[in-house]
């Protein structure tokens, strides 16, 4: 079999979740399949591939971005975070994550890590106050199960300091 | 709390006639998510299809057909073949030579068939086609590689010649004697015909009625696809095959795929994963893909997996919606509908997948209106097309009908000069059992009170002064109301013939071990319905188990006995867990030493209390012994300490929602805005008003979503235009409602264990289509007309136009 051009590896440093990683990739990889196949990080999900449903958002340098439409080269050297690590894992999930159970933000949970970080980033850059500010920022996450209002509900709750217990 | 009387079809005993307390906390429902309902998906740890790694797994990609109708010259797949990375190439004429049989009659399919009353004309087909293509994005061959990249590089390089045909688009031009018949085995293009309703003649009815309304309604095609498209693993090991599947209904699959592939069912294993991304009845067939990723399993002896991405979950379907319905309607001066004949065409496309393909259709003939219409009858006539198959989206099928229906009162109601609240009052059915002529029974219900709860929440009067008020402004403000019945199929077999093959009874098997934990497996699928935690909350309750020590495990067909989909494992859990719960207190009361008679025990958080003198007994200890030491038992024990049960409701129960709608146009582009959104609905009982109120508000979401923003639309060629998520545009939190009110009117039925019936969510988007559109027609005060849906705001904006520019109100 021919080892055609395809098979040309591009070596790609970048922080993901705090921890120093070098991957080699081909230059088409999407960052979201070598999040997902090569890091094992399978908590982002690939709803449509199209930069539409944003369930495969994560944080790149603290902003919001689509990994499906992110290639990894582009990612070289910058600080990637993860539901995984936002979320602060299943042992002891965080304020966000509390919220969005007790509220019943969400069901199938196929597009909740998208929506987990960018409620992470709304709560961080202190947008999350009020549910109108919520809602806009809400409009690159697709969720089919909800109606997006216990999403709403669960984000603000977090801003407005509301008892979780 | 009120118990209901149980008269399912299990067998009577004392347990069943519970003088127990049911979870009905809310405060205690809130407080618990399971595992894999809630911390697990909140932490990035879900489990889906997409998720499994199996050590040296391929990836396959389909190619499929650029065009909507055609003839197969020649597939050349030297170039593939020789691609980086590639496996296998696999063509209908290979496939053809392994798998012989033709679908559907390889599937359960033509067994339902036989039975049904009805004449079934579904089209055969292969895995994949060997001479033909039938709608745009027909799989025509599949690439395996070693990873997906080099798949769909290579598919790329499959050459295939095509003879290009004139596609048949429309239904009623399919449907017309001189059009070209599509497939060989289905004459005049009709896949099903079905004729409901009332036996005796009309009579005069017509001729005498004060009312006579002839009215054309039409739903475009659209649909309810998740988040999650589909996906596929298959292996194929010591002659055994598993399957992992997105599928809603794994043992239906099982059994599928055995009789495709010419295997016996115990050799087979289907294992849908803990966590699907959502379902909507969209994946409940059996997609060819499916059947041909197995099969590839069988020749590689590796693992192969397919991911579809989202063009093809598209393009491929099963699409929903899309039909035509001509009503002739009779009313008295009284504004009682005293007779209604309906010709329905169906557009249903092309290769059907399986019989779910027609059962939409014949739902939305059959599914009784909450009208009491002495006079009915329903004629359906199901076109195939060249598009893509139709298949069940929830709501399953009737939302057409509904659409037509609701929309017909509201017309009627302005002819007949009564309030849309008012015609609605007057034709609610209101005594129940109701017994359809169109062959259903509407049973438990209040469907006068839902809606007059409903016009109070929603204060509906007073709207409806606000919107005329703001009218008098200039502004373009309306309210509008819908009503429909959800059918609640999956708890009964209703219909006997058509679920020839589909049973519907629900299932569980509880295992007990040593040291009291409890494993429930079911062989349903949840696709978000938060079932892992009902079932586990169920359970526990009844049995008297800590939540800690229940561990749940669905989809898996090796675990669980025979069921279908999204079936009513709450009662079943409760029945199982009951006399799991029998079999630990007499086990315990022999350990004691004391009269096995159980009022005299209470389980609670897995320990059992001898009340009379208060000694205690963990499960632990009763597990232990019943199952290590049984020695220890009476004579003639066995250490069994599981129970399997099946149940099913004696009838189907009923379950009602009303509708309303607050909505203001802005006639300069079209655009609606939905002020408020009213629902108030009957479940029977909620068993999680948290989950339900979120599966309520999705169902006003994909209602909205299916009226104003997601349609599949095809141009003259055939080609799906509206194949990514930009195009075929799902609704977004923007674009909800001001405001969601919610509320509930419930009447248990007698049919279930604790009167829940249906989660009532399921039916709820068919009602907003209606609501939406009579609200914008009072916001022009009836001067614009509205029978298409959905409508986007170019439409709008040109309706809107033509009205201000006639001086007098349509019709």
């Amino acid at each position: 079999m021919v080892n055609d051009n395809q098979s040309q590896l591009v070596i790609v440093n970048f922080r993901v979740n705090g921890i120093d990683r070098q991957v080699s990739v081909e230059p088409r990889y999407a960052l979201a399949d070598v999040l997902r196949d090569e890091l094992l990080l399978t908590g982002l999900h690939l709803g449509c591939e199209q930069g539409v449903c944003g369930t495969c958002m994560v944080l790149i340098n603290g902003e919001p971005a689509v990994s499906c439409l992110t290639l990894a080269v582009e990612a070289d050297g910058s600080d990637i975070q993860t539901i995984e690590h936002l979320s602060g894992g299943t042992s002891m999930p965080g304020k966000l994550e509390q919220s969005f159970i007790k509220h019943g933000a969400f069901q199938c949970g196929f597009c909740t890590p998208g929506f987990l970080v960018m409620g992470h980033h709304l709560l961080d850059k202190g947008l999350a106050k009020d549910r109108d500010t919520v809602r806009d920022n809400l409009s690159g996450n697709v969720c089919r199960c909800t109606g997006y209002e216990a999403i709403i509900d669960a984000i603000v709750a977090v801003a407005v300091g509301e008892d979780l217990k | 709390m009120t118990e209901c009387s149980v008269t399912g079809s299990f067998p009577k005993n004392s347990l069943l006639s519970a003088d127990r307390d049911v979870p009905d906390d809310p405060e205690s429902a809130e407080a618990f998510a399971y595992y894999s309902d809630g911390a697990a998906l909140v932490t990035g740890k879900g489990s889906y299809i997409g998720d499994i790694k199996l050590p040296r797994m391929l990836d396959a990609s389909f190619v499929r057909s650029p065009i909507a109708r055609g003839v197969i010259k020649r597939i050349n797949a030297e170039a593939a073949a020789a691609s980086v990375g590639v496996v296998r190439i696999g063509t209908g004429p290979q496939l053809v030579q392994a798998v012989p049989k033709a679908l559907p009659h390889a599937s359960m399919v033509l067994h339902a068939s036989e039975h049904a009353p009805e004449q079934f004309n579904l089209p055969a087909y292969h895995l994949l086609p060997i001479d033909s293509v039938h709608y745009e994005g027909e799989a025509v061959a599949v690439v395996v590689a070693d990873n997906r990249y080099r798949a769909e590089d290579a598919a790329e390089l499959v050459d295939v010649e095509y003879e290009e045909l004139r596609p048949v688009l429309d239904p009623e031009t399919s449907l017309s004697p001189d059009c070209e018949q599509l497939f060989e085995d289905v004459v005049g293009n009709l896949a099903l015909e079905g004729r409901f309703g009332s036996t005796e003649d009309a009579g005069s009815l017509f001729e005498e009625a004060a009312l006579v309304l002839r009215r054309r309604y039409r739903m475009n095609r659209s649909g309810n696809p998740p988040l999650e498209t589909v996906g596929v693993i298959a292996q194929y090991e010591n002659r055994r095959l598993t399957v992992w599947s997105t599928i809603q209904r794994p043992q239906i699959l099982r059994i599928a795929l055995a009789d495709i592939l010419g295997l016996p069912e115990s050799r087979v294993r289907v294992i849908a994963p803990q966590n699907i991304g959502g379902g909507f009845g969209w994946k409940s067939p059996m997609y060819r893909e499916t059947a041909v990723i197995a099969w590839l399993a069988t020749q590689l002896d590796r693992p192969v997996r397919w991911i579809e991405d989202r063009t093809e979950a598209l393009k491929k379907g099963v699409h929903a919606r899309d039909q035509i319905w001509e009503m002739v309607a009779a009313f008295d001066s009284d504004a009682r509908i005293l007779g209604l004949k309906s010709e329905v065409i169906a557009d249903v496309g092309s290769v059907l997948v399986d019989m779910y393909g027609l059962l939409p259709s014949r739902l939305s003939a059959t599914v009784p209106f909450p009208y009491d219409i002495p006079w009915i009858r329903t004629h359906l006539r199901c076109a195939i097309t060249n598009k893509a198959p139709m298949g069940v989206n929830r709501p399953a099928g009737r939302m057409p009908a509904v659409w037509a229906i609701e929309r017909l009162m509201d017309d009627a109601a302005r002819e007949l000069g009564v309030s849309p609240a008012q015609i609605r009052r007057i034709n609610f059915v209101k005594e129940f059992p109701y017994n359809s002529p169109l062959g259903g029974t509407l049973t438990d219900s209040n469907y006068v009170a839902t809606m007059d709860k409903l016009l109070s929440v929603f204060r509906y009067e007073e709207r409806q002064q606000e919107a005329e008020r703001l009218r008098t402004a200039g502004r373009k403000v309306g309210v509008g109301l819908a009503a429909c019945v959800e059918l609640c199929r999956p708890l009964c077999s209703f219909g006997g013939a058509l679920f020839y093959n589909q049973p519907q009874y629900a299932s569980v098997s509880l295992r007990m071990y040593p040291d009291g934990s409890v494993s429930i497996m079911s062989g349903d699928a949840p696709q978000g319905q938060m079932r892992h935690t009902t079932m586990a909350k169920v359970t526990a309750e009844e049995l008297g188990a800590d939540l800690e020590f229940i561990e749940v495990y669905t989809g898996d067909t090796l675990l669980s006995p025979i069921t279908n989909s999204n079936t009513d494992v709450t009662s079943v859990c409760a029945i199982a867990a009951r006399r799991l719960r029998s079999k630990v207190i007499a086990a315990a009361s022999h350990l004691m030493g004391v009269d096995a008679n159980e009022s005299n025990f209470v389980c609670a958080r897995g320990v059992v209390t001898h009340l009379p003198d208060g000694r205690k007994m963990s499960f632990r200890e009763v597990a232990w012994t019943t199952i290590m030491r049984p020695f220890l038992l009476p004579d003639g024990s066995t250490p069994d300490l599981a129970e399997t049960a099946y149940f099913e409701a004696a009838y189907a129960p009923t379950s009602f929602g009303a509708h309303a709608a607050m909505v203001e146009v802005d006639p300069d582009v079209g655009r609606i805005r939905i002020l408020s959104y009213g629902f108030v609905g009957d479940c029977g009982k909620q068993l999680n008003p948290r989950g339900l109120h979120a599966a309520v508000t999705a169902g006003i979401t994909t209602g909205i979503s299916n009226t104003t923003h997601e349609a599949y639309i095809y141009d003259a060629q055939g080609q799906l235009i509206t194949s990514n998520l930009k195009d075929y545009a799902m609704l977004t939190a923007t674009e909800m409602p001001q405001e969601i009110i919610i509320n509930h009117n419930d009447t248990p039925t007698a049919a279930t264990i604790y009167g829940h019936k249906r989660m009532a969510s399921e039916g709820v988007p068919a009602g907003v289509p209606p609501a939406i559109a009579n609200a914008i027609i009072d916001a022009f005060s009836g001067s614009v007309d509205l029978t298409v849906v959905p409508f986007f705001p170019g439409d709008l904006w040109a309706t809107t136009r033509d009205a201000s520019q006639t001086p007098v109100a349509k019709r």
